[in-house]
């Protein structure tokens, strides 16, 4: 059979004489899936943006590419607009940012068709919508994007992709946006129209686990490619080994002592906006010293509200919460962001960063050398010790500045360290070293407190994992 | 903090449409107090300056005190407004200081000939901005986009007289065209509309465009495309109504400019509507009739807000998720 897209020597150049996409060859067959992986920067999206035609203004794209048979290279723009829906369909990674706001689901759906000027009936959008596991899809269909769940939009963004029943399907991290549960009944809904599937993920995990065949791509060029099996079992490449390790159980937890909780919430609820918002209805939290709990559950069902609670920077409306006393010195509970870069000021070198906590009040006051000695220690702890401590935030990737970020909450040890999505930004082996590091605090004494959408991260960190739904704590389950 | 699953008052339209009228309302008031106030803020007696108004000489004291008396200025602040407000909205608007007559009467005189410039300069101006945006947006960095822009950056540095003089010279003296002692007429209308029109329309290009360029290079507008959409198509049905919300607001927010910079136009066309009242009665210090101008100016103000929000709930359904 032939294929139905072709790269050989793709390269991909930036007006600025950039090139972050070089020399890449593969080719997918009818009905497979073919994944791409990388971290981040290897160029994944501008493959993607490159395979639909969609790259900046002014940049070239060299080599070959074939589409259904048709050669895309420097094709002009109708012959793409011809191409894109009917031979190539494309699913992106946020499905809000993928749906006008103004216009409800099924004209979003609908629109698929009629920018071909295809006519299409309420009742097909609907059964599309079915299929691919929409429940009662003709009701919610005139809703509006903001009041469907991401899992949910995913679904109507893969029916308009599959609309014209493409031969080929383009999905840029088309699960990073949605819990772990939800991306794979999502994925299996991507895989259940008869197209080929170009996957681009940064997950190794999920990646392996749903495509036929895997290419790794490393600093713009395609490095190795094979099957999830044949990689898995013969990594050739240094990048493919760097990635699988991200795979590697976390070394195992020196039994926690039963210790007294350091905070023990119980019946907390929250509201904002003048009580019209509640954001938590009843929740129950318990951490001691030394222990990590997560925190899983859905966009908007009050986790971030819990860690603000849980630090003390807000009053519930209700319910109870006690503090040891080890938690009311100031710098007792450090936390730790989902955006790194941004959590570190931009115009201070990171040793100064890393020394803050060591400026709390009732710290002993110490000189600059002994606190970038201080620092120097502590990026090794983290991993970093070949990085100048006087780099700015800006020059580090964002993996090494979520490092820093935790070299910083580490540096005084504090008696808790409380993270809200640490690795939502990070690619799979950033995300293996930040669980670790949280481990190692917590081998040290210190309690961690982790939210994050990603509960196999979660599973694989925490001791117990709670369940946010609704404002409520479920039943807790045990971690590994 | 998104909270979707529990709290969210889902009143959907009218709930947010009543409250926002409601607050339209309570505006109004605080203004009518703010204009009801320049009365009394102003300096010199009221009472002595409306008997000089009906040609009084040589005032006594007892006149005086027995004209404070008539007028109820011997009564407390609250009860002078409630009776001003009373007044207000029977359409009783004071008596002018130098003419005597009711000054709602003589501003109902002159009233349709400013409404239907200001009506037809309004028309141009969202006429005109959204042709130069979408012309702008679609032709991108190439010569129309940079004639608009020039024309953009001109008309928000120069003020509105400096075209309204312009136009005078040349088109209406220069080319024979329009009349400049004009009557209330569409017709001779046109000229002083378009200039207000020309010259508001700059900056409102300006929001347009910039709110179209960041539609066309967002999300949807990216998704769109690789369905297969052409880049009118994207313009027209999905960058337009998006752009249209912050542009709504914007001519929300400068509807008091344009009013406020009537006089001066009708001055130069020597246009018979309020313009030349209210210069008047600046000069005469004639407060009622003052007064009576920035109490329509804030009302008409008002107003447009109202409709523009309203509107814009219309648009946006995620406006009415929450009250407003």
């Amino acid at each position: 059979m032939h294929p139905v897209l072709t790269c050989k020597g793709l390269t991909v150049t930036y007006p600025g004489g950039m090139t972050p996409v070089r020399e890449i060859c593969f080719c997918v067959k009818p009905g497979e899936c073919f994944a791409l992986v990388g971290a981040s920067g290897a160029g994944k999206s501008t493959i993607a943006k490159a395979l639909v035609g969609l790259h900046r203004r002014g940049t070239t794209v060299t080599g070959a590419l074939r589409i259904g048979g048709r050669d895309m290279i420097g094709a002009n723009r109708s012959l793409w607009q011809s191409v894109r829906g009917r031979q190539v369909g494309f699913v992106a990674q946020n499905p809000w940012a993928a749906c006008d706001p103004l216009r409800p689901v099924r004209d979003h759906v609908a629109e698929a068709w009629r920018c071909h000027g295809l006519p299409v009936s309420w009742q097909t959008i609907a059964a599309r919508l079915e299929t691919l596991g929409v429940a009662s899809a003709g009701a919610r269909m005139g809703q509006h994007p903001h009041t469907w769940s991401g899992g949910m939009l995913q679904r109507a963004s893969i029916a308009a992709a599959g609309a014209l029943v493409p031969p080929l399907l383009i999905a840029d991290e088309p699960t990073s946006a949605l819990d772990t549960d939800r991306a794979r009944s999502v994925l299996a809904a991507l895989r259940s129209l008869d197209s080929a599937v170009v996957l681009i993920s940064h997950d190794i995990e999920l990646v392996l686990r749903s495509a036929d065949r895997v290419g790794i791509l490393h600093d713009g060029r395609l490095v190795e490619h094979g099957t999830p099996r044949l990689l898995r079992s013969a990594p050739k490449h240094a990048e493919t080994r760097r990635l699988l390790a991200a795979l590697a159980p976390l070394p195992p937890r020196s039994n926690p002592a039963r210790t007294k909780p350091l905070l023990r919430m119980a019946k907390v609820c929250a509201r904002y906006d003048k009580g019209r918002v509640t954001a938590l209805v009843a929740a129950d939290l318990e951490i001691g010293a030394g222990q990590i709990v997560g925190v899983q559950g859905p966009s908007g069902c009050g986790k971030s509200t819990l860690l603000r609670l849980a630090m003390g920077i807000e009053r519930p409306a209700g319910g109870t919460i006690r503090r040891s006393q080890a938690l009311r010195r100031p710098g007792a509970i450090l936390p730790v962001f989902q955006d790194p870069v941004g959590s570190l000021v931009p115009h201070w070198p990171i040793w100064r960063s890393i020394c803050e906590p060591l400026t709390a009040p009732g710290r002993p006051r110490q000189s600059f050398d002994r606190h970038r000695e201080h620092a120097y220690a502590a990026l090794a702890r983290v991993g970093l010790g070949a990085v100048d401590p006087q780099a700015r935030p800006s020059e580090l990737s964002v993996g090494q500045c979520q490092r820093v970020a935790l070299a910083r909450a580490t540096i005084a040890s504090p008696a808790m360290i409380v993270a809200d999505e640490p690795t939502s930004a990070l690619d799979s082996p950033s995300t293996w070293l930040v669980s670790k590091l949280l481990r190692d605090a917590a081998e040290r004494g210190t309690a961690v407190l982790v939210v994050s959408h990603d509960s196999t991260f979660l599973h694989r960190l925490a001791d117990r994992v709670i369940t946010l739904e609704a404002g409520r704590t479920l039943a807790a389950a045990k971690g590994d | 903090m998104t909270a979707r699953f529990t709290g969210i008052q889902r009143g959907g339209l009218l709930v947010a449409a009543l409250l926002r009228i409601g607050q339209a309302l309570l505006t109004a008031l605080a203004a009518s107090v703010i204009v009801w106030a320049l009365l009394p803020l102003a300096p010199g007696d009221v009472a002595r300056r409306v008997l000089l108004a009906r040609g009084m000489q040589d005032l006594t004291p007892a006149e005086i005190e027995s004209a404070r008396e008539e007028l109820g200025l011997n009564d407390p602040l609250t009860i002078q407004f409630l009776n001003w407000l009373g007044g207000v909205l029977q359409g009783d608007l004071g008596q002018s200081f130098t003419s005597q007559a009711p000054v709602a009467r003589e501003i109902m005189e002159r009233l349709p000939a400013t409404v239907m410039l200001l009506g037809l300069a309004l028309a141009f101006s969202i006429a005109l901005s959204l042709v130069f945006a979408l012309i702008a947006t679609a032709c991108r960095d190439r010569w129309p986009d940079r004639a608009i822009r020039l024309y953009t950056q001109i008309g928000a540095a120069l003020p509105t007289f400096v075209f309204a003089l312009l136009a005078l010279t040349f088109l209406v003296v220069g080319f024979q065209l329009g009349r400049v002692l004009a009557d209330p007429s569409w017709s001779a209308a046109l000229i002083p509309a378009f200039i207000i029109g020309l010259d508001r329309a700059a900056s409102w290009t300006q929001l347009l465009r910039a709110g179209l360029l960041e539609a066309m290079a967002s999300g949807y507008a990216e998704v769109a495309r690789a369905r297969g959409a052409s880049e009118r198509r994207i313009l027209l049905r999905h960058a337009l109504p998006n752009a249209l919300l912050p542009f709504l607001t914007a001519i929300g927010v400068s509807i008091g400019a344009l009013i406020g910079g009537v006089p001066l136009i009708e001055a130069i066309f020597t246009w018979p509507g309020l313009g030349a009242y209210l210069l008047e009665a600046l000069s005469s210090r004639n407060y009622p009739v003052i007064q009576a101008y920035v109490l329509i100016t804030a009302l008409s103000y008002v107003t447009a807000a109202l409709l523009i929000d309203l509107a814009a709930l219309v648009l946006d359904p995620r406006l009415r998720d929450r009250p407003a």
